[in-house]
Formats: structure tokens, C-alpha cells, sequence
């Protein structure tokens, strides 16, 4: 029973981890807290469902598809978001996020309807016994699918010119420019890459639930938590934190009862904006000026 | 940026203009108690009414972002604490209407100021996320502690005199409710001319020179928080009294992001901008029945092309026009003074 539910919370966990660190990565290049994270969530899954469906694409080619139209419309909103208001108050660049999401929530009502969707898993849903717990395949696959993106991401940002070139530019991107880094389209790679990693955590996570336009909503904030909790600077411990709050969340809902689940990721993301703002994994940084 | 910290208000406004600030709080109480007249059927009454609500809530988070620069996203949570307070005390203990508004009011500020000193000592984005999670805490606490907000289903019959009179016909809340909108506008403006007023601006200008200039940055910020979850509260007990019925979908983020886009739609660098807000964003969707498909839609580009293009607002727009025309005015007759010499 315990395993079973660490097993599931695991497989949630992965999904806040991917959003955490997709969330993270927009902060740490451009400054941009995205809250429209939510409605890639749902981009990746409608658009996966809508290729494997009515266009019968096979699923591998739909899942890519939805993938690649979330880091598209990712592309697009740092051209509507970014640019014009960079320069602007921290509040416009949050107000204009908050806006976006609104935009592409309603645009998919319209696309899409009211209607609730399904996709089906990339890989056939079996239980396996294991240790004397029942494990679905499908909780397995979204756990190994996000570790193995995580991993790849911290690849990416570590051992790649690309990678070093946007850690250079989150450091600091006006001496980045001088050292001849195009910071304009690092940060357009960042949202892509943090829109589609989110796009993934959607189509991985429509099997579990129907496909509707409020799929993301809820993920996305308890990703927000996980990188609170975590700390806002550092990738590894987001993820982390996201894993172990789907586990605790899980446990939780197995033994005190589902009503309140929801309520722990919140609960703890104010305790530790009190007690340890910084984060488990964060240090103590000043401001920037 | 430092601009209001270095040029404040022109420094000797006119007669006429002082006068018309102090002629405009009568005028406005006389046309709040006069709407019920003014405005035929009850149904555009009602929402008037609700745009009065809203207005409450937009001034009070014009003090948080407007005056402070903080973003807040929770401001349903207040919304619905007010709400609740309001509905739980006339409803379980059967307490006067009038004293449950005073104790939501109270009851939103603590909650507040719970809230806001810790999440606070944070800088502007973090308040951002701690506002979202608390707006979430506070809906997901009214679906499922049943005992106490009664679930779903929420608290009905929230019917109880106000300080001993009663008041059910709509004319009735439109007069009470009006006068305590004129009067939170009021307390609003007062509190931006104040010295706290000009110190929240000023931490919203750069908070390294306010601390510079002796502000308590913590005791500013925690002001301008409390005040705006106070007024939200308010404006959540009266809507609870006014529509008699709550239920914990009404307190959604969207709740939130609308208030925000009042004060930012509307302009929010002057009360009368989320003000203004207020009204057009409460009246919008009325008149766009006809599109309702899209409403959402049209709303969330209407934000981004505010946020992008008139970061100022639609007030501050009227008022640029204004001084416009009145350079253009005054430019006009030393021209011809030019062409005499």
C-alpha cells in the first residue's frame, strides 16, 4: 500500500518536477515568472490528443506534435510578453503572463470546446507486481520519461555551449552580450525549451486525467510550491522538492483522507515562505540592484 | 522611475482645482444616494451595485499595486474571507448585519496582516506566488471544510438588519452600499496624500532609496497590504449581504486577476483609474452579451494590450489628453502676446 502510493506520488511528483524546472529556467534566463505554465500544460495535451485522434498520427508523432506546438506558442509569447516589457516593472511582465494565459485558455474553449478529451498512454497500462505492490507501467513511464528530460536539461545547461551560454545570460546578460552572446534568442531557446518541457509534462499527464482546458491549472501552481519549497535558484532542488511533495501528497491522500491533498503543497509553500524563504536547497542571496 | 519622488504634484494647483477636489465628495455621495432614481429597472441597479462592490475592492488594491507596486493575486482570498465572516456570523450566531461587516472587515485585515508580514520580507514576485497559493488555500478551505463554510453548497439566507433597520429592497443596499464606496474612495485619496501614502510610493520607486530616506520598508508594505485585504473584505461582506448567497466558486483566481486588471485597465496611478476600472470592467460583459463566446477572450488581450501599450491605464490617458488641451490653451494666447511684440 505504502509502495503503491510512493509509486503514483512519484509519478505526479515527475510532472510538478518537469513544470518546476520548465518554470525556473523562463525565471532564471529572462527574469519572467510565467503563470500562464498551466495552459501549456494543456496546448501539449490538446494537441497531442487532437493528432492522435481525429488526424491518427501515431501516438510517438503526436505526442512530439504537441511538444512542438507548445515551444511554438512559447516562441511567440516571449515576442508579446518579453520583448515589449523587459524593460518594464516586474508587476506588467506577471500582469502580461496572467493575460497570456487567459488568451490561450479561451482560444482552446474555442478550438477544442467544452467537451473533455483522452489520450491514450505511449506505453500499454499493465500492472506489474512489485515487492508485493501492484505498479501501473504507465505511473513508471511518466516517472522515468521525467527524470530522463531532467537529467538532459541539467545536461544541456551544464555541459553544452548552448547550455553555458544561457546560464551566463541568467547571471548576468548584459555582460553576456558584451562577451558576444545573443541574449535576444538564448531567451527565446529558454521559453522554448521551458514551454516545451512543459507540453511533455502535459501529454505525459493526460492519460492520467481527461483532457479539459482547467487540465494545467492545478499542476502548475503545486510546480510553483515545489519551487518554492526547493528554492528559486536551483534547478536539482526544485525538482527534488517536486518529487518529494507528489510523495507526500500521495501518502496523504492514501491515509488521511483525499479532501485535504490538495491543500498540503499550498500549506507548505506558505510555512516555508515564512520559515525558509530561501528554500531547501537556496542559499541566502541579496538583491540584485 | 523617480519621477514621483522628484517631481510630485504640481506644487500650487489652481483655486478652481481645490475647489473642485473638495465639491467632488458631496457631489459623488449625492449621485451614489440618488443612483436608485437615476438608474431605471433593477436589473441595470443590481449592476450597478455590483460595479459599486467591485469598486470598493479595485481602491483597496490600488493602495497594495497602484500606491506600492506589490502584486497581489489573492485578492478573492479576501474577497471571500469578508464574504464568509459576514455570512457565517448573521447565519450561525445571528448577529446585526451592520456589526458583521465591521468584524469581516476586521477579520480580512488580520488575516492580512498574518499573511503580510511574512510574505513581505519577500521581494515583489515572491508576493505574487504567496498571494496565488493563499487565494488557492482559501478556495479549496471553503469546498471542503464542510463544518465550517457548509461545502459546496455554501451559506444561503444571509438576511439580518443593518444596525437595527432593514434593508431588502435593491434601492435600499444601492443607497448603502453607494455611500460606503463614496466613503471608501475618500478614506482611499486621503490615504495617498498622507505621509504613508507618499512613503508606499516611494518604496515603490526604489525601496533602496526608501529605506535611504528613513521609510520602514516593512511596515510601509505591511500598511499597503493590510489595507488593500481590508477593503477586499469589505467589499466581499457587502456583496455576501447584498446577494444573500455565497458559495466558494465565486472566489476563483479569475476573481483575482480581474481585480487586478481593474486597477491596471482603469490606470493605476490614481485611485480614480480603479475606479474607473472597476465600472468598465463590471459593465463590459453586460454589454457584450451578444459575443459572450468570447468575452474571456477579448478580456485577456485587452489586459496584454493595456499591459504593453498603456501601461498607464485609461486613466492616465485622459488625464495626458487633458493636459494636452490645457497646454495647448495656455500656449495659445502667448503665441499671440509673440506676435504682438
Amino acid at each position: 500500500m505504502i509502495l503503491q502510493s510512493i509509486v503514483s506520488g512519484l509519478a505526479i511528483g515527475g510532472i510538478y518536477a518537469l513544470l518546476a524546472v520548465a518554470f525556473l529556467l523562463t525565471y532564471r534566463v529572462a527574469g519572467v515568472l510565467n503563470l500562464a505554465q498551466a495552459e501549456f500544460v494543456m496546448i501539449g495535451a490538446f494537441v497531442a490528443s487532437t493528432l492522435a485522434g481525429s488526424a491518427g498520427w501515431p501516438l510517438f508523432a503526436a505526442a512530439l506534435g504537441g511538444i512542438a506546438v507548445a515551444a511554438l506558442v512559447g516562441a511567440l509569447m516571449e515576442r508579446i510578453t518579453y520583448r515589449p516589457l523587459r524593460n518594464g516593472p516586474h508587476a506588467s511582465m506577471i500582469i502580461a503572463t496572467v493575460a497570456v494565459g487567459i488568451v490561450l485558455q479561451q482560444a482552446a474553449h474555442l478550438i477544442w470546446g467544452p467537451d473533455p478529451r483522452s489520450l491514450p498512454s505511449l506505453v500499454p497500462n499493465v500492472s506489474l507486481d512489485f515487492l508485493g505492490a501492484r505498479v501501473s507501467t504507465v505511473s513508471l513511464f511518466v516517472i522515468g520519461i521525467s527524470i530522463v528530460l531532467i537529467i538532459g536539461l541539467n545536461l544541456l545547461l551544464g555541459r553544452t555551449r548552448l547550455g553555458l551560454q544561457m546560464q551566463a545570460t541568467s547571471v548576468d546578460s548584459d555582460t553576456a552580450r558584451l562577451m558576444g552572446i545573443r541574449t535576444g534568442g538564448i531567451v527565446i531557446v529558454a521559453f522554448m525549451i521551458a514551454t516545451g518541457l512543459t507540453g511533455a509534462a502535459g501529454v505525459l499527464v493526460a492519460p492520467l486525467f481527461s483532457v479539459t482546458i482547467h487540465i494545467g491549472m492545478l499542476i502548475a501552481l503545486k510546480a510553483f510550491a515545489a519551487c518554492v519549497i526547493g528554492g528559486f535558484g536551483n534547478l536539482t532542488g526544485a525538482a527534488i522538492a517536486a518529487f518529494g511533495l507528489g510523495i507526500v501528497e500521495s501518502l496523504a491522500g492514501t491515509f488521511i483522507g483525499a479532501e485535504n491533498k490538495d491543500l498540503i503543497a499550498f500549506a507548505l509553500m506558505i510555512v516555508f515562505l515564512v520559515v525558509r524563504p530561501q528554500g531547501i536547497f537556496g542559499s541566502k542571496v541579496g538583491e540584485k540592484l | 522611475m523617480t519621477s514621483t519622488l522628484l517631481a510630485p504634484v504640481p506644487t500650487a494647483p489652481s483655486r478652481l482645482s481645490t475647489i473642485a477636489s473638495w465639491a467632488i465628495w458631496p457631489v459623488l455621495l449625492i449621485v451614489a444616494v440618488a443612483l436608485p432614481a437615476i438608474i431605471p429597472g433593477n436589473y441595470w441597479l443590481q449592476v450597478a451595485v455590483n460595479a459599486e462592490i467591485m469598486i470598493i475592492a479595485a481602491v483597496g488594491l490600488y493602495v497594495t499595486f497602484g500606491l506600492n507596486g506589490q502584486v497581489s493575486l489573492g485578492q478573492a482570498g479576501f474577497y471571500a474571507i469578508g464574504g464568509y465572516t459576514a455570512g457565517l456570523l448573521v447565519t450561525k450566531i445571528g448577529l446585526d448585519y451592520g456589526i458583521a461587516l465591521v468584524l469581516a472587515v476586521v477579520m480580512a485585515a488580520a488575516i492580512g496582516l498574518g499573511v503580510g508580514i511574512p510574505a513581505l520580507r519577500l521581494k515583489g514576485h515572491y508576493l505574487a506566488l504567496a498571494t496565488l497559493g493563499l487565494g488557492q488555500v482559501i478556495a479549496l478551505i471553503l469546498v471542503n471544510w464542510t463544518w465550517l463554510s457548509g461545502g459546496a453548497l455554501g451559506v444561503r439566507e444571509i438576511v439580518a438588519p443593518f444596525f437595527g433597520f432593514d434593508i431588502v429592497k435593491i434601492s435600499d443596499w444601492a443607497i448603502l452600499i453607494g455611500i460606503l464606496t463614496v466613503v471608501s474612495i475618500y478614506i482611499v485619496q486621503r490615504i495617498r496624500v498622507s505621509s504613508y501614502g507618499r512613503a508606499m510610493q516611494a518604496v515603490r520607486d526604489s525601496e533602496i532609496a526608501a529605506a535611504a530616506m528613513g521609510v520602514s520598508l516593512p511596515k510601509v508594505k505591511v500598511l499597503a497590504f493590510v489595507v488593500g485585504a481590508a477593503f477586499a473584505g469589505l467589499a466581499g461582506a457587502l456583496n455576501a449581504g447584498f446577494v444573500t448567497y455565497i458559495s466558494p466558486g465565486t472566489y476563483d483566481l479569475a476573481l483575482s486577476v480581474s481585480m487586478l486588471a481593474m486597477v491596471v485597465v482603469g490606470g493605476s496611478r490614481s485611485p480614480w483609474g480603479a475606479v474607473l476600472g472597476a465600472v468598465l470592467l463590471t459593465f463590459l460583459p453586460e454589454w457584450l452579451r451578444a459575443v459572450q463566446d468570447y468575452y474571456l477572450l477579448m478580456y485577456g488581450l485587452l489586459l496584454l494590450f493595456m499591459v504593453a501599450f498603456v501601461p498607464k491605464g485609461i486613466w492616465g490617458v485622459l488625464q495626458g489628453v487633458i493636459e494636452f488641451v490645457r497646454d495647448r490653451v495656455r500656449r495659445a494666447p502667448a503665441s499671440v502676446e509673440g506676435e504682438q511684440r
